[in-house]
């Protein structure tokens, strides 16, 4: 039947074609050559071919479009001479998409390649990924850049052969604005997915269109100027809208187009009977969402909430008589005044109202899957409508898949589940149903298990996993049910055990972010009131785990089951005492103080690490009970007093926190309630106080330090503590040097520390100290030469006086060339006393000095004294052997340009000298015999 | 721009008998960079780390000027003294003032004895205050960047005018061990620069950046948090000394000893009133000769040729810093001189064998009031360019080093295109410019790239002139030249408001003195830097200055 019809059809459009082209009808010719790609009547592409190029873009377009609907590899060629030779630009990419899709692999490769070489510019496709390429395209929109259209439109033509392109593509097209700069990437791509039957693209961009509002309106009587959106600048309207980066575009004209070409797409593929019009439908229908609902107009006439939606409305009520399009055709419009669907809880009697209903009756899974991922209400009441009525599809849903339908948050789809529940209930997949049934949104679905549930009460107490899920259901309706039945139900112990654990392991399992506190206070009230007596035997490391649990509800649970437990507190396990005391919840944690002030001495003094964690608890409650019981154990036990500060010490070492206990509460602590116990300490953990970040823990440690005896550090820590930025540090490190000066002595390097310190005072101290105490027989060479590399002026001072004292020969050489590569000027000159004993005559050290000289030779205004010693030595030494002369003449030359005069004419002299005993010595100086000015007179 | 540093222990220099270990401590919340190789004996990089932290510690803005209240209380005071001297002078009672007078002359001589010990702890412990509190002499803290090619220090003075940048090449090295490349900010304190100078040649020296930082629990209580909220204009000064050198070729070099001549001359003497320019004359073949203004004092160096084709006229009004150059007159032989045209700064170079110093001078001076052009930190603006410096930046993240030629190769751009690309990544903090190799290396001075948006502009007026400018409402309405002086007479269009300021300009087109009507010279005068239409006035002039010169140089070159 279909086939002769086509074949007609087929006729009809042969005869009107002929009669087009005799009559050179180019409007007509149009139509029918669009209506052949629409039908994709492949026969006619040869007659296709004969029309190109009849001077008229517009019906190569139409013919274009149309051979590449039909697929034809003969096409090609044709295709190939059009896009040569036409000069439009819509022609061309049209002609381009058709190129793609009449294609051999070998040309579309070739194809493609073009495209990405026009991409390159801005993508790198050598090492492009998907989630690479996602990121350069919504980098590109981000930086509104001008040719993101094209770069859309050249990418969505590559996923002709590169599919996993499409979903970058449509992932960056959802935040794609519909304004101007993009909107020529949406037109274009719409009439491409339409060219290529991309439901899924057509209905998001479809979608897009419908949800987005106009930038403008234009009408014939409208100022020539018009306001740029989103500014306060205007533009002339004709001027603007022929630029290429025009700031105007997407006007409501031309979104009411795009809106009616939607419908009238939508009613062609259902007319035509075609399966692509529930793919298009399906796609268009999970564009929308509950979100998109806009506020209800209630006026004269009544709009719901999605009426402003053209295809949306018509796909879902084309056939209804309460909702109807206006006769403007922009929206559909409610009829009666009462809602006549939201109420209702059987949607079996609700009427079909979508356009072509045979056709999505031929589609039953393709309802369901809309049930199953539609986030929109009205979709999910129309296809769980539609679907009531394929009950044969119906009938092969399976338990699971019925559950999954329970699960929805639509009434609608409950409803049809609960239905088709109905017609099987009471079967093998009984417990899964009322476990489904009494977490579903449906008061309705609830209250029917409700009953079931009553008719069979005995088997609720062989399926401990069903009351489970009755006792934590989010909804109180059955939660009460459950509780209330629970005294009509007998369990023996082992049940009573079963059922107590699965609702220990659900509380355990909860996550704090989505935790209803209305279930679990009432899974509280029942396990320490119905199960009293089962809880009590409960392990303890469950409650340990019950107080670890992040919700405060939860803790308090346990806070409850220990007070029921009716256990000593001595005999509760050090570790849940901590949990209890440190827990969030101010139940559990009073609960805790509760038991910690009935505890006695004995075990308590067995935990100091406990007791000083509760010292520094961030809860003041816990603190202070703490501390209220320290002192009187400390007094009872020295040794527990030392490792309560033992442990209390490292909180000193750490930050401190907003929320916790401060450094300056531990320091006070300790001062107040363990004074005795604190000056036992290590001197480790003083040395560590010390040098702590925190000034507390330094002003403790120095207190530490002048209270006990018994510290054992050597000389380098006492030089250390004599650069402390506490005064009394440093005074206890003067007296540490003044007690122990044998100890000093063995070990000079480390104690001459203390006159690199920052402190005026213990530099004047040490060199007191040193002078009084050192002999000859302590300063040695490399001990006088470590003082000398001090920055210190005064120390550099004192070094020089003290090599001066002690000098003995054959420690020269050793001075001269340590300290000649010391930066201080004074400390130069000191070295310059050196040179004409141990330099002369050694054309080693005389090398080795090379750069002492230089640096004195450059010191800027200052020296005069060691400039002239050093010239002085050089001259002396220049002029005593050749070798000497090469190495001193480089260093002449290079300050020979010094602009100080002084300086100058002393090495020039020099320079002359060496020239003349030396003439081979090279020097860029030539000697001239000066003319006698002295004019003699004639005849003398 | 808050900046957010965590350290384990701080930067040290410690000399031990043996050794010398210079050891930095970077911040740890940066990637981990670290990095530990023994030096090669040499004494020159003491010197060269001298420099470079004079340069970090270097501030001449701190001796500020008093405050207008502070003047206005002595003005005051001696006002009523003054006053009761004239009023008293006629009367008998002259001799009675004298006695008393000397009296409370003789009290105030000794409560001062008192009182001076009080003030001289006060300033003692300022001064430790100071020391201790980095924040006080610090702007921001210097940045090490490990590379495959190197270590790199780099500095900038607070006051903005000196930056520094210190290269040990993998040669200065004579064993490295392990390293880890990236860039972080390092702690820096000022008692290290007494630690430099106690490095010797007989000592063995390792240098190292602290790897634990990034491998112990950062909750410990040897780390520290540091919080620098860095000046924008000094980031700025940072990223545009960077950018600078991209464009500069070396001009010419001078001889240790000229150098020296030169810093001689400056420090004894000082100019107080005048030019305080210093400007080099280049003659292609010619020596190079350096006037000192403003006593025209002319210093030729013979031994440094210039070696360029066309004469060259260039002017240092940064002069003073070049005594920061002195540590390194005895170890280098030669300086590199590169000068910056867009931003007026001049680059000093120095190599000592493997390890280089790099100097960077502003071109203007901290205390004179001269208005710098915004037109240096010019940005990509249209979007092909900040697309193409995104696939550079990202080039850059996977090769580490690139040049420009490579960029333009593989990005299929123009050579051009590439280095102003290159350039962004720099202004962004992306990237650093090694001019000896060419070679651009990645160094990311915080975790996101800057928006160079926010640093184009040193403050509001100069973003409201550039508006002025690019929309075309700045007309010069009369230059006039006197004296070595320009005015100059504009006018500003801003809304209905015709603005008229006008300006007094040196040769060097630094301000001298200006006015205008707006609120903002109303109010502050030039207290606060020049008002918008002022900034406006003086970029127009300053294109014209510039269109001229180059028309004054095509003709020389047309003429036969």
């Amino acid at each position: 039947m279909k086939k002769s019809n086509l074949s007609d059809r087929e006729q009809k459009i042969q005869v009107s074609l002929n009669e087009a082209i005799s009559n050179n009808d180019i409007a007509s010719l149009k139509r029918i050559v669009w209506r052949v790609g629409e039908l994709e009547l492949v026969k006619f592409a040869n007659d296709l071919h004969k029309l190109i190029s009849k001077s008229d873009d517009l019906l190569d377009y139409c013919i274009a479009w149309t051979l590449g609907r039909l697929k034809q590899k003969i096409s090609h060629k044709p295709l190939l001479a059009l896009i040569e030779k036409t000069g439009s630009v819509m022609v061309k990419r049209i002609v381009f998409e058709a190129l793609l899709a009449t294609a051999t692999d070998s040309q579309q490769s070739k194809l493609l390649n073009s495209v990405k070489e026009r991409l390159a510019n801005y993508i790198d496709f050598s090492d492009t990924e998907g989630d690479d390429l996602t990121e350069a395209l919504q980098q590109l929109v981000k930086l509104q850049h001008t040719s993101i259209s094209e770069i859309l439109i050249d990418v969505y033509l590559l996923t002709v052969a590169k599919t996993d392109y499409r979903s970058s593509l449509i992932g960056v097209l959802k935040q794609l604005p519909v304004r101007a700069n993009y909107f020529l990437a949406i037109r274009h791509l719409y009439k491409s997915a339409e060219f290529r039957n991309d439901a899924e693209l057509l209905a998001l961009l479809a979608y897009k269109i419908e949800t987005s509002t106009p930038q403008f309106s234009r009408f014939t009587w409208d100022f020539e100027y018009i306001r740029l959106p989103g500014t306060d600048q205007y533009a002339h309207f004709e001027e603007e809208i022929q630029k290429p980066d025009s700031r105007i575009a997407y006007s409501a004209n031309t979104r009411d187009y795009f809106r009616r070409r939607t419908c009238r797409l939508l009613r062609k593929m259902g007319k035509s009977g075609d399966l692509k019009y529930i793919d298009f439908a399906k796609h268009l229908l999970l564009q929308f969402s509950d979100k998109d609902a806009t506020r209800s107009k209630k006026s004269a006439k009544n709009f719901e909430a999605f009426s402003t939606y053209l295809a949306f409305n018509q796909v879902l009520y084309r056939h209804s008589d309460i909702i109807r399009l206006i006769p403007s055709g922009q929206a559909w419009e409610t009829h009666q005044a009462s809602n006549p669907v939201t109420a209702d809880e059987s949607i079996a009697t609700l009427k079909r109202t979508e356009d072509f209903p045979e056709i999505w009756d031929q589609c039953p899974k393709v309802l369901h899957a809309l049930l199953l991922t539609s986030q929109c209400e009205v979709v999910h009441r129309f296809a769980a409508r539609a679907l009531l009525d394929n009950q044969e599809y119906c009938k092969k849903l399976i338990a699971t898949q019925l559950n999954e339908l329970l699960a929805s948050r639509y009434k609608e789809t409950v409803h049809f589940a609960l239905a088709q529940i109905s017609l099987r209930f009471p079967d093998k997949h009984k417990t899964e149903y009322l476990i489904a049934l009494s977490a579903s949104i449906s008061a309705f679905a609830r209250k029917q298990a409700i009953e079931w549930m009553e008719q069979d009460l005995q088997s609720i107490q062989t399926t401990p996993n069903l009351l489970v899920a009755v006792l934590t259901s989010p909804y109180a309706d059955i939660r009460q049910w459950g509780k209330s039945s629970l005294s009509a139900i007998k369990y023996d112990s082992e049940q009573s055990k079963e059922l107590i654990n699965s609702l220990f392991a659900y509380i355990l399992d909860l996550a704090p972010d989505n935790a209803d506190v209305a279930v679990i206070k009432g899974l509280g009230e029942i396990l320490n009131g119905h199960f009293s007596d089962h809880v009590k035997r409960l392990e303890i490391r469950i409650v340990e785990k019950l107080l670890q649990h992040r919700l405060t509800d939860v803790q308090a649970i346990a806070g409850h089951i220990i007070l029921n437990h009716g256990v000593s507190a001595e005999f509760l396990p050090v570790k849940v005492f901590i949990s209890l005391m440190e827990a969030e919840s101010d139940v559990a944690r009073d609960i805790g103080i509760k038991l910690f002030k009935s505890l006695p001495s004995p075990p308590l003094l067995k935990q100091p690490d406990m007791l000083a964690s509760f010292c520094v608890s961030e809860y003041q409650d816990v603190q202070q009970q703490a501390r209220s019981r320290l002192r009187s154990l400390a007094d009872q036990d020295t040794e527990f007093g030392r490792r309560v500060v033992k442990e209390l010490i490292p909180y000193l070492f750490r930050k401190e926190k907003e929320t916790g206990c401060k450094h300056e509460e531990i320091v006070s602590l300790i001062e107040k309630e363990l004074y005795k116990a604190a000056l036992k300490s290590d001197t480790d953990v003083i040395w560590r106080l010390l040098y702590a970040r925190s000034k507390n823990a330094q002003q403790f440690g120095a207190f530490l330090l002048i209270k006990q005896d018994n510290i054992i550090l050597k000389p380098v820590h006492w030089a250390m503590l004599a650069n402390h930025e506490i005064e009394v540090v440093r005074q206890w490190a003067y007296k540490a040097y003044e007690n122990s000066v044998d100890m000093i002595k063995s070990a000079p390097a480390d104690s001459v520390q203390i006159l690199n310190s920052q402190w005026k005072s213990s530099r004047q101290f040490g060199m007191r100290f040193f002078l009084r105490t050192f002999t000859a027989r302590e300063w040695i060479p490399e001990l006088l030469i470590n003082i000398c590399d001090n920055a210190d002026h005064e120390i550099q001072q004192f070094a020089h006086e003290l090599m001066l004292d002690f000098f003995q020969q054959g420690q020269g050489v050793e001075y001269l060339m340590k300290l000649s590569e010391h930066p201080s000027l004074k400390t130069q000159a000191f070295v310059s006393r050196f040179l004409t004993s141990f330099a002369t005559d050694n054309i080693h050290r005389l090398k080795a000095l090379t750069e002492y000289f230089l640096s004195v030779l450059n010191q800027i205004n200052r020296g005069r004294r060691v400039k002239s010693t050093v010239l002085t030595f050089l001259h002396e030494e220049s002029i005593k052997s050749l070798p000497a002369a090469l190495v001193i003449a480089p260093i002449l030359t290079r300050q020979s340009l010094s602009n100080v005069y002084r300086d100058k004419a002393r090495i020039l002299e020099i320079m002359t000298e060496i020239k003349l005993r030396f003439p081979e010595v090279n020097l860029p100086i030539s000697l001239r015999t000066p003319v006698s000015r002295v004019e003699l007179p004639n005849g003398a | 721009m808050e900046h957010s540093y965590r350290f384990l222990g701080e930067s040290k220099i410690a000399n031990h008998q043996g050794q010398s270990v210079i050891n930095l401590a970077p911040s740890a919340l940066s990637d981990p960079v670290y990095f530990t190789g023994a030096l090669k004996p040499n004494l020159a990089y003491r010197q060269l780390l001298t420099v470079f932290h004079n340069v970090i510690t270097l501030n001449y803005r701190k001796y500020t000027r008093k405050s207008s209240s502070e003047i206005k209380i002595r003005l005051n005071d001696r006002e009523t003294r003054m006053l009761t001297e004239v009023l008293w002078q006629e009367s008998n009672v002259e001799k009675e003032r004298l006695r008393i007078q000397k009296i409370l002359l003789s009290l105030k001589k000794d409560t001062s004895s008192v009182i001076r010990p009080y003030f001289k702890a006060r300033d003692r412990y300022i001064n430790y205050i100071l020391q201790t509190r980095q924040e006080s002499w610090l702007s921001g803290l210097p940045y090490v960047t490990v590379s495959k090619h190197g270590v790199i220090l780099e500095g900038l003075s607070r006051d903005e005018s000196v930056y520094s940048r210190v290269n040990f090449t993998n040669a200065a090295f004579q064993s490295i061990g392990e390293a880890a490349c990236g860039c972080t900010a390092f702690d820096y304190s000022i008692g290290l620069g007494k630690d430099i100078s106690k490095i010797r040649h007989y000592r063995n020296s390792i240098f190292s950046i602290d790897s634990n930082a990034f491998s112990v629990d950062q909750e410990n209580d040897g780390f520290h948090d540091k919080k620098l909220d860095i000046p924008k204009n000094w980031m700025r000064s940072f990223l545009l000394f960077n950018s600078g050198l991209t464009s500069t070729n070396i001009d010419f070099k001078l001889q240790a000893m000229d150098l020296h001549n030169i810093c001689s001359f400056l420090s004894r003497n000082k100019a107080k009133n005048g030019s305080c320019a210093l400007r080099i004359e280049l003659d292609p073949g010619k020596p190079v000769a350096i006037v000192f203004e403003p006593w025209k004092k002319r210093l030729l160096c013979p031994r440094s040729i210039y070696t360029g084709k066309s004469p060259k006229r260039v002017s240092i009004h940064n002069r003073r810093s070049l005594l920061l150059l002195e540590p390194l007159l005895s170890i280098v032989d030669e300086f590199e001189f590169r000068f910056c045209s867009t931003t007026r700064s001049l680059f000093i170079s120095a190599n000592a064998g493997p390890i280089n110093i790099l100097l960077g001078f502003s071109g203007w001076q901290v205390d004179k009031r001269v208005y710098r052009g915004f037109s240096e930190f010019e940005i990509a603006t249209d979007e092909a360019s900040a697309l193409l410096v995104t696939r550079v930046l990202k080039k850059l993240k996977q090769e580490q080093s690139v040049n420009v030629a490579y960029v333009a190769k593989k990005m299929h751009v123009s050579l051009e295109q590439a280095r102003v690309a290159l350039d962004n990544c720099i202004k962004m903090g992306c990237a650093l410019y090694d001019p000896e190799e060419g070679l651009f290396i990645l160094r990311e001075l915080a975790p996101l790239p800057y928006r160079v948006e926010v640093l184009q502009f040193r403050n509001k007026q100069e973003q409201k002139a550039m508006s002025f400018i690019n929309s075309g409402k700045v007309e010069i309405d009369n230059i006039s030249h006197q004296d070595d002086y320009f005015h100059i007479m504009g006018s500003v269009r801003e809304k209905i408001i015709c603005y008229q300021p006008d300006l007094i300009l040196d040769q060097d087109q630094q301000i001298v003195n200006g006015s205008c009507y707006c609120h903002h010279y109303k109010r502050y005068k030039l207290n606060r830097g020049l008002c918008e239409h002022m900034i406006a006035v003086h970029i127009e002039f300053d294109k014209k200055m510039r269109n001229s010169s180059q028309e004054v140089l095509a003709s020389s070159t047309q003429a036969p």
